[in-house]
């Protein structure tokens, strides 16, 4: 059973959400506790690649998501339906990422001892 | 009166979208900007948007490293243009 579940649903840079998501997960995985990240709906758009933050003078979290695996936070899950509802590939994303139908999505979800949605 | 119609979030689904422009008629001027730009690149949100003069600031866009869909109506902006639709219109709602 995860001990941490965090959930990525927003879009990036209109707020802070995603980068105080990736905060915790790290500070979560640095102090040793088990944790899987989950990207659906519109939460997937934080993983493109080729953003550029800068030109709206947004601070730059996304690249710190190739520290995921240094981590030790193997268990990157994305909602497969999300993706094909707004035209995104595996292959559009920063890092690697294990698609999941919903229904597995769900049960991985729900097997996580504490569940925090950003 | 002219209105430029402007929305900053994007909806969760195109039923959510319609709800939220209900009050727009077909040919009034919608601008996307901030996170509702990814509408913009959802081909599932084409023929609600389609029906709007639409427009998407370019920065929003390339800052999430995205660009418009394929058959996309929209024209895209820049800040000087955001500006200027707003010196054409006589007023503006954000939704």
């Amino acid at each position: 059973m995860t001990q941490l579940a965090i959930v990525y649903r927003t879009v990036p840079h209109g707020n802070s959400k995603g980068r105080e998501a990736l905060d915790l997960t790290l500070l979560a995985a640095s102090y040793e506790v088990e944790t899987a990240v989950f990207f659906i709906a519109d939460g997937i758009y934080q993983l493109l690649k080729n953003q550029q933050p800068g030109v709206i003078d947004s601070k730059d979290h996304i690249a710190t998501y190739r520290a995921l695996p240094m981590y030790d936070v193997e268990q990157i899950y994305i909602c497969a339906e999300s993706m094909q509802q707004r035209d995104i590939e595996l292959t559009d994303l920063i890092i690697p990422a294990q698609p999941l139908e919903p229904e597995q999505l769900r049960q991985q979800l729900f097997q996580s001892k504490q569940v925090l949605t950003f | 009166m002219t209105v430029l119609n402007t929305l900053s979030q994007p909806a969760l689904s195109p039923q959510g979208l319609k709800d939220t422009l209900a009050l727009l008629r077909p040919n009034d001027t919608l601008l996307l900007l901030q996170d509702a730009v990814v509408m913009a690149c959802q081909p599932r949100f084409t023929e609600t948007l389609a029906d709007f003069e639409l427009y998407v600031l370019s920065d929003d866009l390339t800052a999430r490293g995205l660009a418009l869909c394929a058959n996309s109506p929209a024209k895209l902006i820049d800040y000087a243009g955001f500006v200027a639709l707003s010196c054409q219109h006589q007023n503006q709602v954000t939704w």
